[in-house]
């Protein structure tokens, strides 16, 4: 039987989905990702249109001769993408990772951020 | 019925036994989350622990043997935060964490050595001479 090679050939990939943590302060979102084992030389952070993609890898060599007795990481490709909204600034963004942590700073837009007005 | 004469037969059964118990004692802490996550990986001449402690400071984590048992601890604390600011998302945990693991092999403590880098706490835990696997040369007389 014939199989149609471009129907039968699929590329599945599973990422992983770090946890997060999303701060707002007066002038700017704060969102804290924990992403263990990835090195900076591993991580990739862009936007895309209105759409923040984070993507890293993490991935364990083991020696030769050896065995895994027990495993409980998670290891592979992490991805998580954030919709930016209108109030963020694009060409604002800071990222830092620190321990393992991706700690994303986005600065709001001057006119979206709050004002407080002094009354007489 | 012929049947493969399998020297290292009884060596392989001892193996599998020792990594049962091994398993069967961790599946007694399997009552929900265990915090931290790990692999354990046999290497021949060290068992190699990896702890994924990501946010935490080296000064932050403790790691104890006694015995032959391993103990990680240590305290995941909140990142510092800008005054005013607002949660609108939390998927994080945070506090005190504790895990102990039993060692499956004896270990020469005096040359365990830990690493800690982008979040993972590396633990290379050299094998007593004894306990490493040997090859036994064979003589043709």
């Amino acid at each position: 039987m014939l199989k149609d090679k471009a129907i039968t050939k699929k590329s599945f990939t599973t990422y992983i989905t770090p946890p997060a943590d999303l701060y707002e302060t007066k002038d700017s979102y704060m969102i804290f990702l924990d992403m263990p084992g990835v090195s900076r030389d591993d991580l990739n952070v862009k936007v895309v249109d209105n759409r923040l993609i984070v993507q890293g890898k993490f991935e364990i060599t083991k020696p030769k001769d050896s065995e895994v007795l027990f495993s409980e990481l998670e290891k592979g490709e992490y991805r998580r993408e954030f919709i930016l909204s209108g109030d963020i600034d694009r060409n604002k963004i800071e990222a830092k990772l620190v321990n393992g942590v991706l700690t994303l700073t986005l600065a709001k837009r001057e006119e979206s951020k709050e004002i407080e007005i002094k009354i007489n | 019925m012929l049947m493969r004469y399998s020297p290292f037969k009884e060596i392989e059964m001892m193996e599998k036994e020792i990594n049962k118990m091994f398993n069967d004692f961790f599946r007694s802490f399997d009552r929900g989350y265990e915090y931290p996550l790990m692999d354990i990986i046999d290497s021949k001449d060290d068992l190699v622990i990896y702890v994924e402690v990501p946010g935490v400071s080296k000064d932050d984590i403790k790691v104890k043997i006694h015995n032959d048992v391993l103990t990680i601890s240590g305290e995941r604390k909140e990142p510092e935060l800008p005054e005013k600011a607002n949660c609108l998302i939390r998927e994080r945990e945070f506090g005190k964490f504790m895990r102990s693991v039993r060692l499956p092999y004896p270990i020469e403590v005096s040359k365990v050595s830990a690493e800690y880098k982008d979040g993972i706490l590396k633990i290379t835990l050299p094998k007593k001479e004894e306990v490493k696997p040997k090859e036994i040369q064979i003589n043709v007389s």
